[in-house]
C-alpha cells in the first residue's frame, strides 16, 4: 500500500497504460448519444484522481494510468451509473470488476469484461411531482369504502327487513323492544356525518393532503 | 447486477425525500447565473459551428479555464466545460466543427455544436501555443520546445527542439510550413522551420537578434515584438529571405497590441490618455511590410478587432464610450459609425473585441461586436453590441467572488410604527393612549379605504392561487421574508448586492477601488451587516468601509491602522454590533472606531509558526495576552479551521429519544474544529477545541486519508460533519476505498437523562476549566463523490431539521443531506429497536448514494462554487441559500417539508367545492333523518 502512494511519482520506471471503454447501448439507452456532453469519468485512488469526459462516439479513454487498483464513477445529469473497480496490474493487463460502495477493497464483485462496457442502472429523476385532485384514487381509498359501505347499510338494510317474513320481523321487534335497540335501525346519521370515519371526513381528506404539500 | 441493484434501491429507499425540488417549482424559486470568467483576447472569435450552419457562435475560453459556446443572440451559454484547475492561460483555436483547445498539458476538441469531447490528448509537458491546420489537425508547441503534430487525439510526429535552452514564444502555420519560434538566451530570434507532412526540420535558423524583448506576437505571415520596454517595434515576414523591418514605436507609449488578418496587421497603441492604430500591409514577395493608414488618437483603453468578411478586410474600433467605427482594410476613410444612447462609466477600459461584419447593399453593414470590459472593482464584463446597441451583457466578474455577507430586508409593518412606538414609550400612560387612540384613527383614515377597496382582488388573489402580489420591493422585504440580499465584493475589490428572492438580480454595484490604485487592492477580509441596512467592510489592506446596503453609497470609509489578518463581530447588546479586526502583530482593533468593548473577548488567530493561539482581549486596553497555543505535530499542518455559523439557534438542548429519556446535547458556543494534515504519512486529524480555554474535547485520526484531496468540515449546534478521501487500512488489509462522510455529535453523558459532571452547576466558567468534557458519537459513512465545500442549512428558530449541503465539483451539483440520515445513532449490525424506530433511525448501512431527488440545483450545472452560504427566511420552514465562488446559485429548501406554508398544490376551488358538496348533501340528508326520527318515535309505540 505504501508503494501505491509512491507510485504516481515514478512513472519513468512504472508502466502506464491506458483504460478505455465504451457507453454500451443497452434497453434502458438504446442510443447513448443522447448522454450530455458533461458526463464525465473518475479514475480515484489515493494520490490521483483522473477525470475524462464522454466522447462523441460513446467511447471514454484515461491516457497513462499507472499501475494500481482504481475506483471508476460515472457522472450524469441524465442516468446512474454503478461504480466500477479498475485494477491496472504490472503486466499491462486492465481487470475490471463489479463494487459495491462501503464493501472492503478485496470485496471483489462479478468479474467484467475489458473494455469495459458501461451501461446505465435508472434514469435520474430530480423531481417530485404535487399530488393533485384524483377522484379515482379518492375512490380508492380505504376510508371512502368504508363510508360507501355504511351509507349502503344505512338505506339497504331497513328495505331488506321489510320484504323478510313478517314474523321473524315481529320477533326482532318485540326483541327490539325488550332489550338494546338495533344499532342499525336506530343509526343517527346527523351524528354519524360529525363523526371522525364519517363520509364527510372522508371526502375532505383530499384537502387534508394538500395541506400537507 | 441483480444483487447490485438490490443493495443499490434497498440504500436508496433509507433516503427520506426531504427538500426535495418540486416538478412545478423547479426554475422557478431557484436562479443560477452561469458564469465563466474574463475571456482571453486571442482564444475568443465567431465561428460557424458546422459548415451549413447559418448563425455562428460566440466561443471563448477564459482565465478560469472554462469553453464556453456562447448565443450571440441572447448571451446564454450553449455549453461550456472547465478544462482546468484555475489556471490562467490557454489557447482555444477554431477548426471545421470543432473547437480545440489547450490548458496546460491537455489539448482536447469539442464538437462546436453539442460541446461533446471529440479527442484528447495529454502531451508531457504544458502547451505554449497551439495552431490548427485543415481537417482538425493541431500542431502543439511545448513548454519544453517540442513541436507535435496531432490527429484525432494521436500524435503524427513529434520534432524536438533545436537547443534545449530555448525559450518558445509561439507558433505560425503558413501553407506546408510550421515555424516555431524561440527567444534564445543569447538574444537571438530562432525560427525553426518544420515541413507540416513530415515532421522534418526544413531550416532552423537564428533570424533575428533582439534586444531585450517586452512581447512577441505571430500570425501565419508575420512575427512581431517589441524592444527596450515598447520603444522599439519589429517586424519580420515569415518565410521570406528578408532581415527585420524596425520602427520606432510613439512617444509614452504604455502598452502595445497586435493584431492581424491575412495580409492585415493593426498596431494598437495605447498611451495614458490616447489610443490609435496604424495599420500595416504584409508584402509577401519582398518580403517587406508597408504602412496603408494610421487612424487619429481617440479615448483611451479602447479596442480593436481585425475580421475578414467576403474577401474583404474590415477593422472595428469600439472606445470605453460604446461609440464604435468601421473601417476598411485600404483607408481611414470610417465606412459606417455608431454612437451609443447608454452613458458609460468613465473608469471602463474594453479588453478585447471581436466582431463579426456582413456587408449589406448600399454600403450598409450589419456588425455585432462582442467585447469584454474591465472597470475599477469588476474584471471582465462582457457585453455584445449590435449596430451600436448594446444587446445584453454578462455580469462576468461576479465569477471571482470571495466573501459575502446577508442583508435582511426591512419588514414594512414594524419599521414605519417604530418610531410612533419609541414616542409612546416616552409618555405618560395617559398620553401614549390618547397618541395611540389618535395613531389608530389616523392608520384607519390613511390606509383604511385602499385596504377595503383592496379586498375583493387579494380574495381573488387568493381564491385562484395567484402569486402574492408584492406590494412592495426595494428594500422592503416581502411576506415571507424569501427575499433578502446578498452583499459580495469580487477579488477585484467590487461590491455587488443581488436580490437572493428575484432570481439573483443585481440591486446595485459599487466599487471600493479607484482606477488609479488598482494595484494596491489587497482584497476583502470580510464582510458583515453591522446595523439594518449597513455593511461593514474590513480590508487586508487595511481599511474599514461602511456602505448603504440598499442603496448601495459609501457611507464612512476610515483606515484601521494596519494590515488585517482576522475579524470577527461581536454583539454588544442593543442594534449595533462591533467588528474586532486582528492586525499584524496581534493588534487589535475595534470597529466603527470608538466602539468599546463591554468586557474582556476571547479569541483565536493563526500564529506565524503555523500555531494556533487563543488571546485575551482587555476590554479598556484592547491588550491582547496569549492564553493557550495549539502547536500540531512536527509533520503536521494546520490544513482549516471551522466554527460554528454565527446565526444557529437551537431550539432543544436535548434530544429525545423513543423511551422518553433525553440525551442531552453538549452545546458550547465557543467550540472549534481544527483539521490538521501530514501528507508524509497521509492522515488528517480532526479536533475540536473549546477557544476559551483550549482544551482539546476530542480528537481523530485517519490514517491513509489522501491530503491532496479536499478535506472539507461543517459544524452547527453540538455536531461535525467531514469529508476526506481515505484508503483505511483494517487489520493490514486495505479498507473500503472512497470518500468518507463522518459525523460527530457531542452529548453531555453517554446515559440519558445524564447531565454529566456539570449537571448541578448553576453557572460554569470555562475560564476556570469547568467545561465538563462530551460524550463524542461518530458514525463513518462511505460518499460517492468528492466534496468541494459544505454547509448547513439554518432556520430562524432552528426548529426545522438541518440538512448538510454538500458542493460536488464533478457532478457539478449541490446536494442536501438531511441531519437524520447521518446520525451517528443509528444502530449498527442490527435492525432498530421500537424505541429506535419510533426516532427515525434506520439501521446503519455505510454506502450513502446520491438520491437525484436530494439535488437542489436538479438539472442545473454548477461550476466553480467555493462556498455555500445559508440564512433563515420568515418562515420556520424555509432556509435561504445561495453558492458562489464561479457560478452563483440561489435557492430555498424546506428540510422538514412546508409545514407552515400552503403549498401551490393547494386548491382553495376545491375547498370550496367540497364545502358546497357537503352543504348540499345535508340539505338532502337533513329531511330524511328528520322524518326517520320521526316516524321512529310515533310508529315504534303505535
Amino acid at each position: 500500500m505504501r508503494l501505491l502512494v509512491l507510485l504516481p511519482f515514478l512513472p519513468v520506471i512504472v508502466s502506464a497504460l491506458d483504460v478505455q471503454g465504451t457507453f454500451a447501448p443497452s434497453p434502458l439507452l438504446p442510443n447513448p448519444s443522447t448522454l450530455p456532453p458533461s458526463t464525465s469519468l473518475t479514475l480515484t485512488t489515493a494520490g490521483t484522481a483522473k477525470r475524462t469526459l464522454i466522447r462523441r462516439d460513446n467511447t471514454f479513454s484515461f491516457s497513462d494510468v499507472p499501475e494500481g487498483s482504481y475506483l471508476l464513477d460515472v457522472q450524469c445529469q441524465t442516468y446512474q451509473f454503478a461504480p466500477l473497480r479498475v485494477d491496472v496490474n504490472g503486466q499491462g493487463e486492465v481487470v475490471v470488476h463489479q463494487t459495491f460502495r462501503g464493501n472492503e477493497w478485496r470485496n471483489k464483485g462479478e468479474k467484467k469484461s475489458y473494455p469495459i462496457e458501461i451501461q446505465p442502472v435508472r434514469p435520474v429523476d430530480y423531481y417530485i411531482v404535487h399530488e393533485g385532485f384524483n377522484p379515482t384514487k379518492l375512490l380508492g381509498s380505504p376510508m371512502i369504502l368504508i363510508a360507501l359501505f355504511s351509507l349502503v347499510m344505512i338505506f339497504v338494510l331497513p328495505k331488506l327487513m321489510d320484504q323478510m317474513d313478517p314474523e321473524f320481523k315481529a320477533e326482532l321487534e318485540a326483541q327490539q323492544r325488550k332489550g338494546g335497540a338495533n344499532p342499525v335501525a336506530n343509526f343517527d346519521v346527523a351524528s354519524f356525518l360529525a363523526g371522525t370515519s364519517s363520509p364527510a371526513a372522508g371526502s375532505a381528506a383530499p384537502d387534508g393532503k394538500g395541506k400537507k404539500n | 447486477m441483480r444483487l447490485f441493484s438490490r443493495v443499490f434501491s434497498g440504500v436508496l429507499l433509507l433516503l427520506p425525500a426531504v427538500s426535495a425540488v418540486y416538478k412545478d417549482e423547479a426554475y422557478q424559486n431557484d436562479w443560477h447565473h452561469e458564469l465563466i470568467g474574463a475571456s482571453i483576447p486571442s482564444s475568443t472569435f465567431f465561428h460557424r459551428p458546422s459548415l451549413d450552419a447559418k448563425a455562428s457562435l460566440i466561443y471563448t475560453l477564459t482565465s478560469r479555464s472554462i469553453l464556453a459556446a456562447i448565443n450571440p443572440r441572447d448571451g446564454s451559454i450553449v455549453w461550456r466545460h472547465l478544462l482546468g484547475d484555475r489556471a490562467s492561460s490557454g489557447v482555444a483555436r477554431k477548426a471545421e466543427g470543432a473547437v480545440i483547445a489547450a490548458v496546460d498539458r491537455d489539448v482536447k476538441a469539442f464538437g462546436a455544436v453539442d460541446g461533446k469531447l471529440i479527442w484528447e490528448t495529454t502531451f508531457v509537458d504544458k502547451v505554449k501555443d497551439l495552431q490548427v491546420i485543415g481537417g482538425g489537425v493541431g500542431i502543439v508547441l511545448l513548454e519544453n520546445g517540442s513541436v507535435v503534430k496531432v490527429s484525432g487525439g494521436k500524435i503524427v510526429w513529434e520534432s524536438p527542439a533545436a537547443d534545449s535552452k530555448d525559450i518558445p514564444q509561439s507558433l505560425s502555420v503558413q501553407g506546408n510550413n510550421v515555424f516555431g519560434l524561440y527567444q534564445q538566451p543569447s538574444k537571438g530570434l530562432r525560427i525553426a522551420t518544420i515541413l507540416a507532412e513530415t515532421g522534418k526540420l526544413s531550416s532552423s535558423s537564428i533570424s533575428a537578434s533582439i534586444q531585450p524583448l517586452d512581447k512577441i506576437y505571430s500570425s501565419a505571415s508575420v512575427v512581431i515584438w517589441t524592444e527596450n520596454s515598447l520603444s522599439l517595434v519589429k517586424f519580420l515576414v515569415l518565410g521570406a529571405k528578408s532581415s527585420a523591418i524596425s520602427i520606432p514605436a510613439p512617444q509614452d507609449v504604455v502598452d502595445i497590441k497586435f493584431l492581424a488578418s491575412g495580409k492585415t496587421i493593426l498596431l494598437h497603441y495605447e498611451t495614458k490618455d490616447k489610443s490609435w492604430a496604424e495599420v500595416y500591409g504584409v508584402d509577401h514577395v519582398k518580403g517587406s511590410v508597408n504602412s496603408l493608414y494610421s487612424l487619429d488618437a481617440n479615448a483611451a483603453r479602447s479596442a480593436f478587432s481585425v475580421t475578414e468578411s467576403g474577401g474583404e478586410t474590415y477593422i472595428t474600433w469600439t472606445l470605453p464610450n460604446g461609440e464604435s467605427f468601421l473601417y476598411g482594410s485600404k483607408s481611414a476613410n470610417v465606412l459606417d459609425s455608431y454612437t451609443s444612447e447608454s452613458q458609460n462609466n468613465e473608469d471602463i477600459s474594453i479588453l478585447s473585441a471581436i466582431s463579426e461584419i456582413i456587408p449589406k447593399t448600399d454600403k450598409k453593414y450589419a456588425i455585432r461586436t462582442f467585447i469584454a470590459t474591465s472597470s475599477p472593482g469588476f474584471h471582465g464584463n462582457t457585453f455584445l453590441i449590435r449596430n451600436g446597441k448594446t444587446v445584453w451583457s454578462r455580469p462576468e466578474s461576479l465569477v471571482s467572488v470571495t466573501a459575502s455577507a446577508w442583508v435582511e430586508l426591512l419588514d414594512p409593518a414594524s419599521e414605519e410604527v417604530a418610531e410612533e412606538l419609541d414616542v409612546e414609550g416616552h409618555k405618560s400612560v395617559v398620553g401614549a393612549y390618547v397618541h395611540r387612540l389618535f395613531r389608530h384613527a389616523h392608520e384607519l383614515i390613511t390606509y383604511g379605504p385602499d385596504w377595503f377597496a383592496g379586498i375583493p382582488g387579494r380574495v381573488m388573489d387568493a381564491f385562484l392561487s395567484n402569486e402574492i402580489r408584492e406590494e412592495r420591493d426595494g428594500k422592503w422585504r416581502d411576506f415571507f421574508g424569501f427575499r433578502k440580499y446578498a452583499v459580495v465584493a469580487t477579488k477585484e475589490g467590487g461590491l455587488v448586492a443581488l436580490d437572493v428572492g428575484r432570481k439573483g438580480a443585481i440591486v446595485w454595484e459599487l466599487s471600493l477601488v479607484s482606477s488609479n490604485l488598482t494595484d494596491q487592492w489587497e482584497g476583502v477580509q470580510q464582510m458583515y451587516e453591522v446595523s439594518k441596512g449597513t455593511v461593514g467592510v474590513v480590508t487586508y489592506g487595511g481599511e474599514y468601509w461602511e456602505v448603504d446596503a440598499f442603496a448601495g453609497r459609501v457611507l464612512t470609509r476610515e483606515a484601521i491602522g494596519g494590515r488585517a489578518k482576522s475579524s470577527t463581530i461581536l454583539e454588544r447588546g442593543g442594534k449595533s454590533k462591533v467588528i474586532m479586526v486582528v492586525l499584524e502583530g496581534d493588534r487589535v482593533a475595534l470597529l466603527p472606531q470608538g466602539s468599546i468593548l463591554g468586557e474582556p473577548a476571547y479569541i483565536v488567530v493563526r500564529g506565524d509558526a503555523g500555531a494556533l493561539n487563543g488571546l485575551r482581549v482587555d476590554n479598556i486596553t484592547l491588550a491582547t495576552a496569549k492564553t493557550w497555543d495549539f502547536v500540531p505535530q512536527p509533520t503536521e499542518e494546520i490544513h482549516s479551521i471551522v466554527n460554528r455559523p454565527a446565526y444557529d439557534p437551537i431550539a432543544s438542548i436535548g434530544k429525545v429519544l423513543g423511551d422518553r429519556s433525553v440525551m442531552y446535547k453538549y452545546i458550547n458556543k465557543n467550540l472549534i474544529t481544527i483539521v490538521t494534515t501530514d501528507s508524509s504519512h497521509s492522515s488528517a486529524t480532526i479536533y475540536i477545541l473549546e477557544s476559551v480555554s483550549g482544551v482539546i474535547l476530542y480528537s481523530a485520526i485517519h490514517a491513509g486519508a489522501d491530503t491532496t484531496k479536499p478535506i472539507t468540515a461543517t459544524m452547527s449546534e453540538n455536531w461535525l460533519v467531514y469529508s476526506y478521501f481515505g484508503t483505511e487500512e483494517v487489520d493490514g488489509e486495505p479498507g473500503a476505498k472512497g470518500y468518507h462522510l463522518v459525523v460527530s455529535e457531542l452529548f453531555e453523558s453517554r446515559w440519558p437523562n445524564s447531565r454529566g459532571p456539570l449537571h448541578s452547576a448553576q453557572t460554569y466558567s470555562a475560564l476556570a476549566g469547568e467545561i465538563g468534557r462530551p460524550y463524542v458519537l461518530s458514525h463513518s459513512y462511505i460518499f460517492p463523490a468528492e466534496i468541494s465545500s459544505l454547509g448547513v442549512t439554518t432556520t430562524k428558530q432552528g426548529i426545522t431539521t438541518r440538512e448538510v449541503l454538500a458542493m460536488m465539483p464533478w457532478s457539478s451539483s449541490i446536494i442536501a443531506l438531511p441531519k437524520r440520515l447521518l446520525d451517528p445513532r443509528r444502530p449498527v449490525d442490527r435492525d432498530p429497536n421500537e424505541a429506535e424506530r419510533e426516532e427515525g433511525l434506520n439501521k446503519y448501512a455505510p454506502a450513502l448514494e446520491i438520491d437525484p431527488r436530494s439535488v437542489i440545483n436538479h438539472k442545473r450545472e454548477l461550476l466553480g462554487i467555493t462556498d455555500i452560504v445559508t440564512t433563515p427566511a420568515q418562515l420556520e420552514s424555509t432556509s435561504i441559500i445561495f453558492a458562489y465562488g464561479g457560478d452563483l446559485f440561489g435557492t430555498r429548501v424546506t428540510p422538514s417539508m412546508p409545514f407552515d406554508v400552503l403549498g401551490k398544490g393547494f386548491s382553495k376551488v376545491q375547498l370550496v367545492g367540497t364545502i358546497l358538496a357537503l352543504g348540499v348533501a345535508v340539505g338532502f340528508v337533513a329531511p330524511m333523518v328528520r322524518r326517520k326520527q320521526i316516524n321512529q318515535r310515533w310508529l315504534a309505540t303505535s
